[in-house]
Formats: C-alpha cells, structure tokens, sequence
C-alpha cells in the first residue's frame, strides 16, 4: 500500500525503484516480526526442519527408497529403520523424505505457475476493463463455480494419471483465485492520481500497469500466498491419496497414504508417518498466514 | 421470482453448459480411441471392416457437435449407456447415491449441531474451558484437512481402541445400529471441519451481539442470563452463520469424494475414483456430471437463502463488483 500523499502533490513516477527496495527491506522487517511471535517463530522453525528433511536429509542418507530391503514387510519401527518399513519392505524414513520433497517441489511449483497465470489474467481483466474484463470475469466464474477436485479429476482423465497431470490440475485450481485478487488490486490503483501521471508523462499502459501499479497490488498476496499452498499442497495429497498422481515407484506422501491404507490394522506406522509430515506441514503454513494476516490487519490483532 | 429466473438464466444454466461441454470433450480427448478401449486387447483381431462398422454403431464417424447432442439428448432423459462392467451406468449412480446421502446427512447433522452447541457454549463460557475446547477443536480441524483427520480417527479409534470398524457400510435399513457404527468416524471426519467453521463464526457472532444495546435493556430489566441469550441474543447472531452453512455444504459435497476412499465407503466419490482408475468413460461422465450438477444447484439454493435472510442483496445484483 502506497502512502497518503498531501492533496494535489503528484507521486514522483520514479517511485517504482524505490518501493523495490523497500519491499525488501520491509520483507525482512516483517520476518523478524514474525519470528519475535511464538507462533511464528514455531511455524517457521517447523518449516525449515521439514525443508531439511525432504532436500537435505536424502543427501546424508544412502538408503534408496525405491529399493526393497532385507528386513520385514510392514516392519515395526527400529534402530535400521526409524520409521518402519512399508509391504515391500522399504525404508519408510526414506521414502517419507523423498515423498515430502517431490510434494512440496511439485506443489509450489504449480502454486507459482497458477498464480503467474491468475495474475495476468487478473492484470489484463482489471486493466482493460470493458467487454474483456466481462469476458473473462465470466470465465473465472464458470472455473469457481466447478467444485475444484473434480474438475481436477477430469483433467487427470485427459492428461492421464501422473505427477505433472496433479500438478497442472494444482496450478488451475490456483487460476481463479488470484485472478480474482490482482483485478481487484488493479481495480483500486487504477483510478489513483500516481497512474494519471505516468500517463501525463506519456508512459506506456504497460509500463505503468507492471513498474507501478503492480508493485502496490502485492500486499494483498502475501496472506493469500500462504493459504493458497495449504489448500493446494492438500488437494495434491488426497489426489496423492486417490491414486490419481501415481507414478510407481517413485513416492509421494499421497501416495505413502494410500499404499498403507490397507494394512492399517497390522502397521498403523505405514499411515502415521506421512499424516503426521502432511498435518505438521499444513498447520505451520496455517500458522504463518494467521501471524501474517493479524500483522496486516490491526483490527483482527486487537480483537482477539 | 425474477431474480431466481435471472439466476438460473446466467448462472445455472451456463455452467451446466460449460460442464457438460468439458465433460464430454475431455473423455474425447483422451489418447486412444473408444472403440479400441471398448474392445481392449481383442483389437489386433479386429479387421479394418468390423472396426469401422463399431465406429458407426458408435456414433463415432458423425461431427462433434452432432455427437454432443446426441449425448446431451440421452443425458437428459437420463440414459447415460453402459459401463466397461457392462451394467448401465444409472444401475452404479442408483446403488451410490444412497451411500453418499447418507454419509452427506450424517456429516451435514452433526457438523451443523455439534458447531452450533459448540459455538454458543464457547461465546457463554468465554475464556474458559469449554471455550478452550472450541479453539483446540477448531484449530485441528481447520489446521487438518478432513481425509487426514479420518485417517487419524481410524487410527485412533478402529485400531488401537477398537471401538469402531475400518471400513465398509451397513444400510441404515438394515441394522441401524451397525450402520451407526460405520457412519460415525467418516460422519466425524467430514462433520468435524463444518462444526469447526460453523462454532467459530456462532461464537464471534454471539459476541459482536452481546455487545449491543438492547442486550444491555434486556439484562437492566432484570432477564437471566439464559433467557437473555436464548430469547434475545441467539436469533439476530443466526444469520452469518446460516451464510457459513450454505458454504460448508458445498464443502461437504467435495470432502465425500475423498473420505468416501478413506474409509472404503460405496458412494460416489468411490465409484468415481474406480471409474478413473478402470479408464471408464462413460462412468465418469456421468458421476461427474451429476456432482457438478449437484453443486451447482446447492449454491443455487444457498444464494437463494441469502435473499429469503437479506433483501438487498436482490436490488444489489446487477451492479456488483465481482
């Protein structure tokens, strides 16, 4: 958000670079606000731990995931294997790492290619107004108005069952939302005397749209970021779950759930392992967007 | 009346449109043609005569659009052809819909009367324990996605305390109380993230309500505390929170599709996953259809509602910023 400017003083066009830097400044504020919080600190450090689980973990330890072992199916958890062992008696610590890196690789990336798409989308929406702005608004209805997992489901039918199918299904489910969002940031800035300006000054739509219109939408996505990964990486997991982004042998927490699922009874760690990664990772990014919205909105802070 | 027809003009019926389209051309567009998939391996016995005689048996050799009405035609007067198992598709929709219902009810009861009781108890007793256990069962729901939740419940209560059963579904018509067995942990799965929602818009509600003035009237008048919240408070707190329980419907209705999974149960959802994993078109057409169908009509009766609780949003229509 922009500051208040003295009535009829005209923002300097070169605000852009500024506001650059001082959005990263400002980032780094606000992380170190977020750690003074307990909960934030939690989430973060919760965060960071899962990260170094799926990424760095894999490096220090040799244990191929894909590879059968000697021990038990359905093995007990023990000192070779911390976290059991799964029917055909994989290592289940190392399955669980690499299944939580392949979710969290996949899942923000389709996050970060459905947002960039929304946002364009968005952007052009707002920006133009008029009939595409109609048009396309529609369109985004139409999308919105689909209960998401199925219309995921159908686009696995035609893409085939696989990683990269959820991922794409990941990234459309992110279009509409942010769509929403960026035109109705556009839609805020567009009438402010800043863009009249770069128009007095004879820059071009574009120019103005992304060096200065863009940079004051984005406060809006940061508590909307968070939210959008935890609904994605849940939807990927129980399409996971379903068996729809299977591509044996080759692991994802979804998939560890699923694969356990039968032997319940026998091997309650089969399931535990990956539902208890999955619940620690959604609840910390839960926890992050809460301090993040209660730093934004001070009304909430106090309240409760 | 107008604005229900306007609904449906530019609402309901585009996007039943726009779905049906997406239905059938995605199963169009899936590599491989149907003939070959109806006939499976048998294929490389199939001379070049047979096949095309299939293809126009089919309806396969006609334009598309043609195809599209043909099939919206039988779709319509709900024919929605056979299945690869070879029984008619509306035999498998008719055996899974009482499941989902059922599943559906249940979830829809018990979220709706365990977050209403939860939600007043917490704004009544605010700050202490009962108000403690509202937070902590709102923060693992909302924190927990629902297949996660049932996953962990099976774990809890069907494995180690063996109180409950793993999987499958008794008819509520047969045995009742086996049946209420099997509903209750995916009942509580899916009951559990509406309660959490519905508890926690009723007890901020209650609040915002507790604060105005003519609760301060009825107290001064000398009314208890009960009949201050039962007669004054509670009606006016209702509203928003019949808001979140036309959105926690919707949420219901795509929840079944996974925990129907979780626990084995015939619904749906199962049917529907089966159908993906067997590749079987015309199954999938139809279940898709019917939950979009389905959804799309519940929002109908949900917006509805709003209007039935606030007039302005029926003068407000046209002119909104969407």
């Amino acid at each position: 958000m922009s500051r208040a400017t003295p009535a009829g003083q005209v923002e300097a066009p070169q605000l852009g670079d500024v506001e650059r830097y001082r959005f990263l400044r400002s980032a780094w504020t606000e992380f170190r606000a977020i750690m003074r919080e307990p909960r934030g600190a939690l989430a973060v450090s919760v965060l960071l731990l899962l990260l170094f689980f799926a990424f760095i973990f894999p490096l220090l330890d040799p244990t191929d995931p894909n590879r059968p072992g000697d021990g038990p199916k359905n093995g007990d958890i023990s000192w070779d294997n911390p976290m059991g062992t799964d029917h055909l008696s994989r290592d289940l610590l190392a399955r669980n790492s690499i299944g939580l890196g392949r979710t969290i690789k996949h899942g923000f990336a389709a996050v970060l290619v459905g947002w960039l798409v929304g946002i364009v989308i968005g952007y052009t929406a707002g920006w133009k107004g008029g009939a595409t702005d109609t048009l396309i608004m529609r369109g985004v209805d139409v999308l919105l108005a689909f209960p998401g997992i199925i219309f995921a489901i159908l686009l696995i039918t035609i893409l085939g069952s696989g990683i990269f199918s959820v991922a794409v299904a990941i990234a459309f489910f992110n279009i509409p939302g942010s769509a929403r969002l960026a035109r109705a940031g556009v839609l805020r800035e567009r009438e402010r005397d800043y863009v009249l300006a770069g128009r007095c000054l004879g820059l071009s739509g574009a120019r103005i749209l992304l060096r200065h219109v863009a940079p004051n939408t984005f406060g809006a996505f940061t508590v909307q970021v968070p939210l959008a990964i935890v609904a994605s990486v849940l939807i990927m997991a129980a399409l996971n779950f379903l068996g729809l982004g299977a591509e044996l042998p080759d692991p994802t927490l979804g998939a560890i759930m699923q694969e356990g699922r039968p032997f319940m009874r026998d091997a309650p760690h089969f399931v535990i392992g990956p539902v208890v990664i999955l619940a620690l990772m959604l609840t910390s990014l839960n926890f992050l967007s809460d301090v993040l919205t209660e730093r934004l909105d001070p009304v909430r802070r106090r309240r409760v | 009346m107008a604005y229900v027809l306007r609904r449906l003009i530019t609402q309901l019926i585009p996007v039943l449109f726009v779905a049906s389209i997406l239905i059938f051309v995605s199963v169009r567009l899936i590599p491989g043609d149907p003939v070959a998939a109806a006939i499976g391996d048998a294929m490389g016995g199939v001379d070049a005569e047979t096949y095309d005689r299939l293809r126009e048996e089919l309806g396969l050799t006609r334009p598309i659009y043609e195809q599209y009405w043909i099939w919206i035609g039988d779709v319509l007067t709900l024919d929605f052809g056979d299945s690869l198992t070879g029984l008619p598709v509306t035999e498998i929709l008719w055996n899974a819909i009482p499941a989902s219902v059922e599943l559906a009810g249940v979830a829809i009861i018990l979220g709706f009367t365990l977050g209403l009781l939860l939600g007043i108890a917490a704004a009544v007793n605010r700050g202490g324990p009962l108000d403690w256990f509202a937070a902590g069962w709102t923060g693992w729901n909302i924190g927990v996605p629902s297949f996660i939740a049932g996953l962990v419940y099976l774990i809890v209560f069907a494995v180690w305390f063996d109180l409950f059963p793993v999987s499958g579904r008794v008819p509520l018509t047969e045995d009742p109380i086996e049946a209420l067995k099997h509903l209750a942990l995916p009942g509580l799965a899916l009951g559990g993230i509406v309660a959490a929602n519905i508890s926690r818009f009723t007890r901020q509600s209650l609040l915002d309500t507790m604060t105005e003035d003519y609760i301060r009237t009825a107290r001064a008048k000398g009314l208890t505390s009960t009949a201050v919240i039962a007669r004054h408070a509670l009606r006016p707190s209702m509203i928003p929170v019949v808001t979140i329980m036309g959105l926690e419907l919707a949420s219901i209705l795509s929840g079944t599709l996974v925990i129907e999974t979780v626990f084995t149960w015939p619904g749906l959802g199962r049917a529907l996953i089966n159908a993906v994993n067997n590749r079987d078109y015309t199954v999938i057409q139809a279940t898709t259809l019917l939950l979009v169908f389905v959804f799309v009509v519940v929002n109908l009766l949900v917006d509805l509602a709003y209007v039935g609780l606030d007039p302005r949003i029926r003068i407000g229509g046209g002119s909104e910023s969407r």
